[in-house]
């Protein structure tokens, strides 16, 4: 059994391993322009479905364009919208939770109903129909839609971590001492719940990656011809029999970026909060263990 | 049973909260919702005589009344593209979708529940490890990806099976038995596109729960009964790790419809999913809205059957219910 086995099966060394991944991933990003000096956007039909070669490494796609600077153009997109949307959900997410978990009573109500609400939406169909009916083709449009589709697992999650910390000596003398609910939530519940959205939010950003290229796929999203890994997939798919490269290439990419995010997360998560296990047990999204600890 | 009563209420409440959203989402769009209905070099009368037919001069209100009882009685407006109602548009395209869904959804619990077993059983062995780590790069991969490499490999290299549609259109088959070969052999590549990932969740789901439930003492106290080995770990523990599945096979609904509108575009499988990003691509938004709300209404639906499943699966919730 290789050390990559062990990493990917057994909670050994996942986050050096998704820490190297990530690494990779934006090494990829930032080099991009060192990596291949071709442009990623310039057509140039002359040279339209090359396999890979010394001049290509990935080849070039139907309109010529080098696969090896577009991927790599790609991750850009894809962690920005990734990290960002990402970072606007856990915000929300926090404020609506800890809102929730410090006043309780009837906002509580509200809100979590509220949650319920927007949960009953598949996500990406609910972000198709939003993108569509909004035009949202850029990068801020995309971070702003998909962070308010997605905040609703960490809400939950914040929820959740307030109410059981309420519960806690601390908090009963940060009260009797009289520090009011906002007090109370900004000086001593959200450096407890911190670590714990952390994770949730690094586990988040896969998923988010691939809403992102999902979008992508299906001729949504980033408009071209910026690179977006989702599009250049389906770019390559007409030709999947003659020219394998087009599409194998920036999916593997996204790939790797999804794999090295989640294996961050469940490594840090092991590291930093071993409570948390039932929350990445269920798979990629918290929401299926989130709430739900009462069962077992 | 005042649990499910509870819960019954809920699903009722949550429905009419998303048909709301779904309403608000439709005039919420830019521009005016007439624009839909109506070409802009139009006479201005007939633009309007337009408009009163379909009620758009009424007041919101109205139009929400009129709308939320058109629902109600399975009446989803009109679709502009297929010059149909919607109903009938999306009747047609439903059960192909709900025959991916459900297919992935058997494959999610068959492949989950036997990995997870297997994995659990042999915790710490190579195959333990294989298992792990070929469940987290099977969730972390894009399912249009994993699509296409299916593709590649299963129908291009191999030919073993088609790569896309529901039925061969070239040399349609004649018999019935013919014709339901056939479409099994289009659904394989899609099902174990749309249920891998969901598999392997459910897999590291049962894994993780079964660990906990072999350490408990009632698994001691069997095997010092002198149960076989596979009666502790089926009968005993297994029975007691599953109640969280049920929960993770209701809350998996939304993923799965998700899913399905990225594996029905990948394969061209002419169900809800491509039909709602062709709805999307033709501005034919009372399609694609409808599509929406059915979709919420089968979450709302899932979550639903997971709790009562789990009312019926859980001695202690059934006696928490009782009055």
């Amino acid at each position: 059994m290789g050390p990559a086995l062990r990493g990917l099966g057994l909670g050994y060394d996942r986050l050096t391993l998704g820490a190297i991944l990530m690494g990779a991933v934006l090494g990829l990003a930032v080099l991009a322009g060192l990596l291949s000096p071709r442009d990623p956007i310039e057509q140039d039909l002359t040279s339209s479905l090359f396999s890979p070669s010394r001049f290509h490494p990935l080849g070039t796609d139907s309109q010529g364009r080098d696969i090896l600077a577009r991927v790599a153009h790609g991750a850009r997109v894809s962690l920005t919208v990734g990290a960002l949307a990402t970072m606007a959900a856990s915000l929300i997410g926090l404020a609506v939770g800890l809102a929730a978990g410090v006043f309780g009573g009837r906002t509580d109500r509200i809100l979590m109903r509220g949650v319920d609400l927007m949960l009953a939406f598949p996500t990406l169909a609910l972000l198709l129909v939003l993108a569509s009916l909004f035009h949202a083709d850029n990068v801020v449009a995309l971070v702003v839609l998909m962070g308010l589709t997605t905040w609703m697992p960490v809400a939950r999650l914040a929820r959740a971590e307030s109410l059981a910390l309420s519960r806690r000596t601390f908090m009963e003398a940060a009260a009797s001492l009289g520090s009011g609910p906002t007090r109370r939530a900004l000086r001593h519940l959200i450096p407890n719940v911190a670590p714990t959205i952390l994770i949730a939010a690094t586990l988040q950003v896969g998923d988010t990656m691939l809403m992102e290229s999902g979008l992508s796929y299906l001729g949504l999203g980033v408009a071209a011809p910026t690179p977006s890994w989702g599009d250049m997939v389906r770019q390559g798919m007409p030709s999947l029999g003659d020219a394998w490269w087009v599409a194998t290439f920036p999916g593997l990419a996204l790939a790797v970026a999804v794999i090295a995010f989640n294996l961050v997360g469940d490594g840090l998560r092991d590291a930093l909060d071993p409570r948390l296990a039932p929350l990445t047990a269920a798979g990629r999204d918290p929401r299926w263990a989130a709430d739900r600890p009462a069962i077992s | 049973m005042p649990y499910l009563a509870r819960r019954l209420l809920v699903a009722v409440l949550l429905i009419l909260g998303v048909a709301t959203a779904t309403f608000l989402l439709i005039h919420a769009a830019p521009g005016d919702p007439t624009d839909l209905y109506t070409a802009s070099e139009m006479d201005p009368d007939a633009r309007r005589a337009v408009i009163a037919a379909y009620g758009l001069d009424r007041p919101l209100a109205e139009q929400y009344g009129r709308w939320l009882a058109g629902v109600a009685r399975g009446e989803l407006g009109w679709s502009i593209a297929h010059r149909r109602p919607v109903a009938s548009v999306i009747l047609e395209r439903m059960p192909r979708t709900l025959l991916l869904t459900v297919a992935a959804f058997a494959l999610q619990l068959a492949a989950g529940l036997g990995i997870g077993v297997l994995a659990a059983r042999r915790r710490g062995s190579w195959s333990d490890a294989a298992a792990s780590g070929g469940a987290l790069v099977l969730y972390s991969i894009p399912s249009f990806w994993l699509g296409a490499l299916l593709i590649m490999f299963f129908a291009l290299h191999l030919g073993w099976l088609p790569s896309s549609g529901m039925r061969d259109l070239i040399a349609a088959p004649s018999t019935i038995w013919g014709a339901l070969i056939d479409r099994a052999r289009h659904l394989v590549l899609p099902v174990l596109c749309l249920g891998l990932g969901s598999a392997a969740s459910t897999a590291r789901f049962v894994r993780s729960g079964l660990l906990a439930s072999l350490a408990e003492g009632y698994v001691t106290a069997a095997r010092a009964r002198g149960a076989r080995e596979s009666s502790v770990v089926l009968r005993h523990a297994l029975r007691n790790a599953i109640l969280p599945v049920i929960t993770l096979a209701g809350l998996s609904v939304p993923f799965l419809l998700s899913g399905s509108v990225m594996v029905e575009n990948v394969f061209s499988w002419p169900g809800m999913g491509t039909l709602s990003v062709e709805a999307l691509f033709a501005r034919d938004y009372p399609v694609a809205l409808a599509c929406q709300l059915l979709l919420a209404v089968a979450v709302v639906a899932g979550n639903l059957a997971a709790d009562v499943g789990l009312a019926l699966a859980d001695p202690r919730l059934r006696e928490w219910a009782r009055p």
